[in-house]
């Protein structure tokens, strides 16, 4: 009787585990918990959010502010929403030694009386310690003055021409539109577009200037070039209109976001005039939400002006992007060229936090090592980014051009320097050399030799 | 640089089919007008309402078929016309026509804010109508094809602004529509239920306010909650020009603003690229009012006036 009982164990015991063995197989169960998203131990392969410890930051929090756009038709907080998204996942990952950061953002309708008091309420009442993820189209010539008396050097994104080399208090990520643009037309050019129209929106190119460097480029090429300033371009009428400027065999550049561009090509397809010329855009439809509403019409016919690396690569930022926005991002944006700024604004930040001791993470230690960042690499950048102590900041000089393919966003061409016409990326690629901010050492140092 | 005949000619199909949809939702204006003395600003924002359910149907559900989501768009528009009419037709029925439109300027507000709060304009949407995408059977008139979506906006406001026509003229329920817009009061002690017809005009406004959300949504590829809303500017204007009364008028008028509006586009290098005229077009319609206004207001001066003599 008891040996039938200990058999009757042993085969529960074993019917039992066999049930487990072949769940593991199966994949039903697993071994242990996945490692929270952006942990572990950085190396040149494996990029983590901030210490990657895996474990959330308890002490007191770093305030970091930001001001972004949003208006009907400009919806830039696509890219302070990727911002908190990495701050979150550096929070989920010991903070800045310890410390959660608090990301702090303000919402500018375009008006340029409340841009200057959310700088001012930042800095004076909210204490922030650094203004990052800012992109805004007036903050760059409103506040210029005003960080400058407070000594804060904002890393963002740009928009409006003074960021571009106008002002050292705006280091940004990004190239902007007008150099944007004006990559754009150095891919037209190349696939031979016999004229450039470049159109930009009144909404926010308010000055005019954006589409300057474009038809300065195809003028230094023997082009015709021609710039156009448009509303929001709601009815077909539009895409005849650029279509019949550039004339067959012209190329055409919209620098608008997403939706704006597809409203134009659309009504290009349906016309019937779409190949009557080659067709280029700005960065803002680097974006896995236009291959998706696209079409395949539209495979490999439009260059799209990227100023950041693909997002699509086995790179070790790249991969960390696409894990941050999986589990961290609103899902209202897409994978974009506006999600790797503000992810790579973040990154860059909070690289140079934890390289500053507990006494030095106040707005003086923060903003003077912002102005010490020098040849430091990501494989999202085509050049390693930098700040130095410089009269202005334009970086970014180097981007590529992408497409849609299949749903999907592919590289076209790979990373090509923005063509020196204006003074300002003569200066830059100056100082470059100069001051050798893109080689040497490398601050902040990477995460692997922290 | 001036444009070519044949450059500006290519403009004209586009400003017709979009002239027609402000054609379509004029004559809804002009018919809910003449019936309640209300003149809706609302025309579209409703329209546009219709457009975004229309649009969350195909691509927030996967149970709703595209055809019933573009029913379900006309029938937004009717229903949200009714229920304004419902409440508060009678509340402004005794009132002046001037406070009874201003009414309808809280309710494009309050619909322009939920649109905002409930489709933000940070996500890519639009409608296709499958006769968007009939490429191999549009018409090409010189360098450009004119999609069936164009052809149809056209056709169905000639059908809208003869089927009204007809129907005011030999209906039972279109003559109780003229007589209530001849005299309110009067119609009312012969027996006519006046709140019941009132109550069909703000339903069938509604339903082409919402058919004309769709057709716009087709021929502009794009759906943004503002833009849509002051559409309603361009039909305002024909329905002015058509003096709130004549169907073919306002017909005619608004594919007169949506043709020069097309054509105004060819104007880009024109007098100057700095300056062109191109980028005066969004007056268009203001424009076109103000002189249509002034020369019928000299007419019906000089007419009276011999009429005095």
């Amino acid at each position: 009787m008891r040996s039938k009982m200990r058999a009757g164990t042993v085969l529960a015991v074993g019917g039992v585990v066999a049930l487990l063995l072949a769940a593991l197989a199966a994949g039903a169960v697993k071994t242990s918990a996945a490692a929270p998203v952006g942990s572990g131990k950085p190396s040149p392969t494996k990029s983590v959010c901030g210490l990657g410890s895996g474990k959330k930051a308890k002490g007191t929090p770093i305030k970091i502010g930001s001001i972004v756009t949003v208006a009907p038709g400009v919806n830039w907080d696509e890219i302070t929403d990727n911002v908190r998204a990495y701050f979150n996942c550096v929070n989920d990952n010991g903070g800045i030694n310890g410390r959660p950061i608090k990301y702090i953002v303000h919402v500018d309708p375009i008006n340029p009386e409340l841009v200057a008091a959310f700088a001012k309420k930042l800095i004076e009442e909210e204490k922030v310690v650094a203004i990052v993820g800012t992109i805004d189209v007036m903050d760059c010539a409103v506040n210029a003055a005003y960080y400058a008396q407070k000594k804060f050097y904002v890393i963002g994104d740009g928009v409006h021409d003074l960021c571009y080399g106008g002002t050292p208090y705006h280091i940004p990520i990004n190239m902007g539109p007008a150099y944007s643009t004006l990559g754009a037309a150095q891919y037209l050019w190349r696939a031979g577009a016999k004229s450039i129209v470049a159109v930009s929106p009144t909404g926010v190119d308010a000055a005019g200037t954006w589409n300057k460097p474009a038809v300065e480029f195809a003028k230094s090429k023997g082009l015709k070039g021609i710039d156009v300033h448009d509303p929001y371009p709601t009815q077909a009428s539009y895409a005849l209109k650029y279509v019949q400027l550039a004339g067959d065999g012209g190329g055409v550049i919209l620098d608008y976001t997403t939706d704006q561009l597809l409203t134009v090509i659309k009504a290009a397809e349906q016309q019937g005039i779409a190949n009557k010329v080659l067709w280029a855009a700005s960065t803002p439809a680097y974006d896995t939400r236009f291959a998706a509403r696209a079409g395949s019409f539209w495979d490999n016919k439009i260059g799209i002006n990227t100023e950041l690396r693909p997002f699509t690569t086995t790179g070790p930022d790249a991969t960390l992007y696409r894990q941050v926005y999986k589990k961290y991002t609103p899902k209202k944006w897409g994978l974009s060229s506006f999600g790797e700024f503000g992810f790579l604004d973040a990154r860059i930040a909070t690289e140079v936090l934890l390289t500053l001791r507990p006494n030095q993470l106040n707005a003086k230690g923060v903003n003077t090592a912002f102005t010490k960042i020098k040849n430091w690499k990501s494989d999202l950048l085509c050049r390693p980014f930098y700040s130095g102590n410089l009269p202005g900041h334009l970086p970014n000089n180097w981007d590529l051009t992408s497409t849609g393919k299949n749903g999907k966003m592919v590289q076209r061409e790979p990373c090509f320097p923005i063509a020196p016409v204006t003074p300002e990326v003569k200066a830059a690629r100056a100082a470059e050399k100069k001051y050798k901010l893109t080689s040497g050492v490398s601050y902040p140092p990477p995460a692997w030799q922290r | 640089m001036l444009p070519t005949l044949h450059d500006l000619v290519q403009f004209v199909p586009l400003g017709l089919a979009v002239g027609a949809v402000y054609g379509v939702s004029g004559v809804g204006i002009v018919v809910l007008y003449r019936t309640t003395g209300v003149l809706n600003f609302a025309y579209g924002a409703i329209g546009a309402l219709g457009v975004f359910v229309a649009f969350d149907l195909i691509n927030k559900t996967s149970w709703c078929p595209d055809w019933l989501a573009f029913i379900a768009c006309v029938l937004v528009g009717g229903a949200v016309t009714l229920a304004y009419g419902l409440v508060f037709g009678p509340v402004f029925a005794a009132r002046d026509p001037l406070v009874k439109s201003a009414a309808t300027l809280g309710l494009t507000l309050i619909l322009l804010a939920f649109m905002s709060w409930r489709w933000p304009a940070n996500e890519v949407r639009a409608v296709s109508l499958p006769s968007d995408n009939w490429h191999d059977y549009g018409y090409q008139i010189g360098d450009i094809r004119v999609s069936w979506t164009k052809i149809i906006a056209l056709l169905f406001a000639f059908v809208v602004t003869a089927g009204t026509t007809a129907f005011l003229r030999y209906t039972k329920l279109g003559t109780a529509y003229r007589a209530i817009a001849n005299d309110r009061e009067i119609t009312a002690t012969l027996g006519v239920p006046v709140r019941r017809v009132e109550t069909s005009a703000w339903l069938v406004s509604g339903f082409v306010c919402g058919a004309s959300g769709l057709l716009l949504s087709g021929l502009l590829n794009s759906l943004e909650a503002v833009t849509l809303t002051f559409l309603v500017i361009s039909s305002l204007a024909a329905a002015l020009i058509g003096r709130l009364q004549s169907l073919w008028v306002t017909l005619a008028a608004a594919l007169v603003i949506g043709v020069v509006e097309s054509c105004l586009q060819a104007f880009s290098l024109w007098p100057s690229q700095d300056q062109p005229l191109a980028q005066y077009r969004a007056m268009t319609p203001f424009v076109l009012a103000i002189v249509a206004l002034l020369v019928l207001g000299r007419k019906r001066e000089l007419t009276l006036s011999r009429a005095g003599h």
